[in-house]
């Protein structure tokens, strides 16, 4: 909220109070959305979990590739993918929060995206990978 | 959902009393799981790989600093109570350390896939 300014005198005197109409109101969610977005956070921890144990089983129980460092291009991507999940998730849980405490319309996420490409980057990676592998 | 969508005033004792709260226990159950399947894919790599103490120290940080975060956090979860509810919403310290433990055991898999595969 932005204080009023001094009142112009050659406009004549202001509103000393500005309509409140809009000003928003913090409350508390309803709860069953609270655990929506607990659980939503905790879905998110589960896929960060997903990448980076998959990142895992590539790089520690993978056979060997060809190419030196063939299983880290793979896995390490999973990995790193995976901490920046589990650190957004907070993020997320907590803009949600406030964008339910204060009746705001819930932020967009990036994540989705994120994931969608950097997987489907690292499957096409795999794919040459075992293409490549194959041919010799 | 009974009609409480506008946020404006609910009942608590009236409306989904405890499904959503089991939901809720049920997700932090599953999150668990997901962590033991990494801690068995980090004890086989300790095990079939050479047992180099670098290996070895970084799986046991692995397996201890997950079963910490995860058990304080679904312990923490479980035991929210608060008047009228089967359990307290979450706060920000409730959720903050269970992100950054799962974040800190990515960042020593990634060390352990960087420099020690086995």
């Amino acid at each position: 909220m932005t204080t009023p300014e001094p009142s112009d005198p050659a406009e004549g005197p202001t509103d000393p109070t500005p309509t409140p109409a809009a000003a928003p109101v913090e409350r508390e969610p309803d709860p069953r959305f609270s655990y929506a977005n607990e659980r939503t956070f905790l879905a998110w921890i589960r896929t960060a979990l997903g990448l980076i144990t998959a990142g895992l089983v590539v790089t520690q129980l993978f056979p060997k590739f060809d190419l030196p460092f063939g299983r880290r291009l793979i896995g390490l991507p999973m990995i790193s993918l995976g901490v920046l999940i589990a650190l957004f998730s907070y993020t997320h849980w907590q803009r949600n929060e406030q964008a339910m405490r204060w009746g705001r319309p819930l932020p967009p996420s990036f994540l989705p995206r994120l994931v969608a490409i950097v997987v489907s980057v690292v499957a096409v990676v795999g794919f040459v990978l075992v293409l490549w592998e194959g041919i010799d | 959902m009974a009609g409480a969508g506008s946020g404006a005033s609910f009942d608590a004792d009236s409306v989904d009393p405890g499904l959503a709260s089991e939901r809720t226990d049920l997700a932090w159950n599953r999150s668990g799981l997901a962590l033991l399947g990494c801690g068995v894919v980090v004890v086989r790599g300790m095990t079939v790989g050479d047992p180099i103490p670098a290996r070895i120290g970084i799986g046991t940080v692995i397996l201890v600093l997950g079963g910490v975060v995860w058990l304080l956090g679904a312990w923490q979860a479980h035991h929210r109570r608060a008047p009228g509810l089967a359990r307290r919403p979450a706060r920000p310290g409730d959720l903050l350390p269970v992100a950054l433990g799962t974040a800190a055991v990515g960042a020593a898999a990634f060390v352990l896939g960087l420099f020690f595969p086995v």
